[in-house]
């Protein structure tokens, strides 16, 4: 009790630091949880509602096609999505209709790679590289694709994808274009157009 | 003058049609790829809301959406007794594949407040303004959907979707692949026979759909007078073909043909006696889908034949048969500006040719035309992420014109027929998304019922009930019945329940009701008097009521339990009349429920219907009055066994609690049993 006091007070500073990063940690927590949705790991529920938008468009995708799984290997998040979203696809994923998908990782320092493929889907923490990555999809016409619905909102994917709570599909009608991507009419009328 | 119309009309028919040639089009039923976005988005999509596509639970109507495993599971071959699940529709049987469906508490025979469309074109027929259910060619095994919309939906689909619409959807020869084929043999020594077989390819997709049913009437009893009538054994036969073809990744084109010819045993809608009818109809359909620079651009255009040969008079077996003709023309462009705004226009022709013939005493060739031409628009705003707002207009002017020739002294001459009618109708709905699993819906609409042809133009002169001469006239100046209904629905997910909460409330005023054939005195024709008969507008009525459903599924149990409540208020000459507030059963409850265990499907659907008054005749059809009921039970279900990936086989049966039930004052209905083979391949 006697060394008490002087503790308290010679504590004070640290007390109001450790308030001050307590909150800042709380504010970082609710600025990243409000920030979930758009940033979203893909998941194989998310990559099933993706390929699901494939026999939607007016030029049909069939037989085998490569599924390009753009990543940057310097983030080690957006590594582990980019693996686990090829552990999905190699362990027997089920496309729509007589689709065959073999999932393809292309790191973003080789974006030439894309070029094989006629799907992309972009995993989170590339925003650095959207123009990169936007700009090799238009030239090869390649449907992109992201969890990560800041790259559909800067028009630079195509579709944003999103499974839970509810399916919710954002689509870009300026990235589409861009890459002479189309859909059928009925489903722009069921997406969030952005 | 006829001329002038008849070339005014065509001449924008084939400016529809060239314009739906030239320009762009899309998203008609057969060509929405409903499977895929209903994969998709993990819901069924539905157009019968706004006319584009939309989520179910998005859907800014009173909807249900019965699924094909539903249908399946139902156990049932015939659409009507499919549609018994849905809360607030009310089904009669009058004889084995006779029925008459019933929308809120207003129950009529002849219902025609209730349009029903196959993929998209109408099989709701214009003569009486009602739907013959055991007519329409479809195959119960091609079927993805049953949508049902219950409110006025005039302002989407025209004039008699005053108090609902029905839409049955098929698997798309283009994006389907439905090949099956069932029989099924059962009690009343019924047979019936479907199959459906798709091609389809790069190059688009065909459907050929054919099937038949005989089976006997029930034996019940009848009144004396009904013996009188003949009464035939029920049949149907009917075949479909119906094909997409992709001309370029963004132009469909779409054609279909239908043929079908029915026997059945029901009530007369206007004199309440027993009959029979023999219904043949055909139809030939052509348009287009353009996914254009304008939008998605669609052209349905249809013809539409029936005649109808009814048995209803102790006139020695002779029948009277009616002819109708309709040709539809629609151009529809549907369009988003901006991202939040989605917009539909459509412009319509529409042609009905009505001839009547029957054991006439005084000869005469009536023949009704009505050419009607439509605008229509909807205006969805999608506020934000939980607001959505609908708006949708319809006005349409018709003209009406007598091309026949009638009798000299007949009430209503030729230039009494040739008038003009302007409506319109409108929807404004509001949809909020409160939480994820809450929503909740407001709305009204304004609907337009149109007096049938019969009801317009019908002539005969006859000896009726073989001594009555009589003098049956239809009624160019009818108006036309406006109904507007408000209504308010609330859904919720009950996660914890696997289930979902509906609660639906409404009220709707009728204006103008129209009533067939009422007595109007003497009318003196060569010189001879005769008994007249004319339709007449009696009044008005409202109703007030609403639902309650919760349905849900967990572990391979599935349940949908609901209670219905439509009570409704006539001015006493339409309770003389047609009497609504008397038929309307009040109180509906139903209980689904079904289980799945491996190979096995075990289903049963229990109802109760409370005692109503419907109008009945015992003399023949000189009077009718409101005989009351006691209510009823009823139960039906099915045990399904899979016998491997592509043969089913399973039991069935309907009105299964007695072996006779007395659901109204027509002969009571008879159990049902069939043991039904369907293979999938």
């Amino acid at each position: 009790m006697h060394n008490r006091q002087p503790l308290l007070k010679q504590n004070i500073p640290a007390r109001i630091y450790s308030l001050t990063r307590s909150a800042m940690m709380l504010a970082t927590g609710i600025i990243l949880l409000a920030a979930c949705p758009v940033c979203a790991a893909t998941d194989q529920a998310d990559l099933s509602v993706g390929m699901k938008t494939l026999p939607l468009l007016t030029t049909k995708i069939t037989g085998v096609a490569t599924l390009a799984i753009v990543y940057d290997p310097d983030n080690p998040t957006s590594k582990e999505e980019a693996d686990g979203i090829k552990a999905v696809l190699d362990s027997g994923f089920e496309a729509p209709g007589d689709l065959k998908l073999i999932g393809a990782l292309v790191p973003v320092g080789n974006l030439g790679k894309m070029a094989r493929s006629r799907i992309a889907i972009l995993t989170g923490g590339l925003s650095a590289y959207y123009d990169a990555i936007s700009a090799a999809a238009e030239n090869n016409s390649i449907l992109t694709m992201s969890t990560d619905l800041n790259c559909v909102k800067s028009n630079k994917c195509v579709l944003g994808i999103a499974s839970k709570p509810r399916v919710e599909i954002y689509f870009s009608k300026a990235a589409a274009d861009a890459a002479k991507i189309s859909f059928a009419e009925a489903f722009t009328m069921l997406v969030k157009l952005i | 003058m006829r001329t002038n119309h008849y070339c005014t009309s065509y001449f924008l028919a084939g400016l529809i049609s060239a314009a739906a040639l030239v320009a762009p089009c899309d998203a008609q039923a057969q060509t929405v790829d409903y499977g895929s976005l209903q994969s998709l988005f993990g819901e069924p999509i539905t157009t019968s809301a706004t006319g584009t596509p939309q989520k179910a639970s998005d859907a800014p109507a009173n909807m249900t959406i019965i699924t094909a495993d539903e249908i399946r599971q139902s156990g049932s071959r015939n659409i009507a007794q499919i549609l018994s699940r849905v809360p607030g529709l009310d089904v009669l049987q009058e004889g084995f594949n006779s029925f008459t469906v019933g929308v809120r508490g207003y129950q009529q025979l002849y219902q025609p407040r209730l349009l029903v469309l196959l993929d998209g074109r109408q099989v709701f027929i214009d003569d009486y303004s009602r739907t013959i259910w055991d007519n329409i060619p479809v195959n119960i095994d091609d079927i993805r959907q049953i949508e049902v919309v219950k409110g006025a939906s005039s302002a989407l689909f025209g004039s008699n979707a005053a108090g609902g619409v029905i839409n049955i959807v098929t698997y798309s020869p283009v994006y389907d692949k439905n090949n099956v084929a069932s029989a099924s043999l059962g009690t009343q020594q019924s047979l019936s026979e479907d199959a459906t077989i798709t091609e389809n390819g790069s190059w688009g997709g065909t459907k050929f759909s054919a099937g038949g049913l005989n089976a006997q009437e029930f034996g019940t009893p009848r009144l004396p007078f009904d013996d009188q009538i003949p009464s035939f054994d029920p049949q149907h036969q009917y075949f479909v073909n119906s094909s997409v073809f992709q001309l370029t990744p963004n132009l469909h084109a779409n054609t279909e043909a239908t043929y079908s010819n029915s026997t059945s045993n029901s009530i007369d809608g206007i004199t309440y006696v027993a009959g029979a009818q023999k219904t043949t109809t055909w139809s030939a359909r052509a348009g287009f889908d353009w996914q254009s620079p304008y939008g998605l651009i669609t052209s349905n255009n249809y013809y539409n034949h029936s005649f109808v040969n009814f048995f209803e008079f102790n006139n020695g077996g002779v029948p009277y048969g009616i002819t109708v003709g309709l040709l539809v023309s629609q151009l529809q462009d549907q369009f988003k500006i901006g991202t939040d705004h989605t917009f539909r226009v459509e412009l319509e022709y529409r042609h009905k040719n009505f001839t009547n013939t029957g054991a006439e005493v005084v000869p005469q060739t009536p023949e009704l035309s009505e050419n009607n031409y439509a605008v229509s628009g909807t205006w969805l705003w999608q506020v934000n992420d939980k607001l959505s707002w609908t708006n949708a207009m319809r006005v349409d002017h018709e003209q009406m014109d007598q091309i026949g020739t009638l009798a000299p002294g007949v009430f209503s001459t030729s230039a009494d027929y040739s008038h003009v009618n302007n409506t319109w109708s409108a929807n404004s709905d509001i949809v909020y998304k409160a939480t994820d699993s809450d929503s909740f819906r407001a709305g009204y609409g304004r609907g337009i019922q149109l007096p049938s042809l019969i009801q317009s133009g019908f002539d005969q002169i006859f000896i009726f009930d073989g001594f009555l001469p009589a003098d049956a006239e239809g009624n160019p100046h009818l108006k036309p019945t406006i109904v507007q209904d408000l209504g308010v629905d609330y859904d919720r997910k009950l996660a914890s329940l696997y289930s979902t909460l509906k609660l639906s409330t409404f009220y709707e005023y009728n204006q103008d009701i129209v009533a067939g054939l009422q007595a109007l005195g003497i009318q003196t024709i060569l010189g001879n008097p005769y008994f007249s008969f004319i339709s007449q507008n009696v009044g008005s009525s409202y109703g007030w009521g609403g639902e309650v459903q919760l349905k849900g599924s967990h572990g391979g149990f599935r349940w949908d339990a609901s209670y219905s409540l439509a009570r409704v208020v006539d001015q006493p000459f339409v309770a003389s009349t047609v009497d609504y507030q008397g038929s309307a059963p009040e109180h509906h409850f139903r209980l689904l429920f079904g289980y799945t265990t491996g190979p096995w499907d075990f289903d049963a659907n229990g109802q109760y219907v409370t005692p109503d008054k419907i109008l009945r005749s015992v003399d023949g059809g000189v009077t009718s009055s409101p005989i009351s009921t006691s209510g009823y039970e009823s139960l039906s279900g099915r045990i399904g066994y899979k016998v491997n990936d592509h043969i089913t086989l399973a039991l069935s049966g309907a009105n299964l609690a007695q072996t006779t039930t007395h659901e109204s004052p027509y002969p009571a209905v008879e159990r049902q049993v069939f043991l039904n083979l369907t293979g999938k391949f």
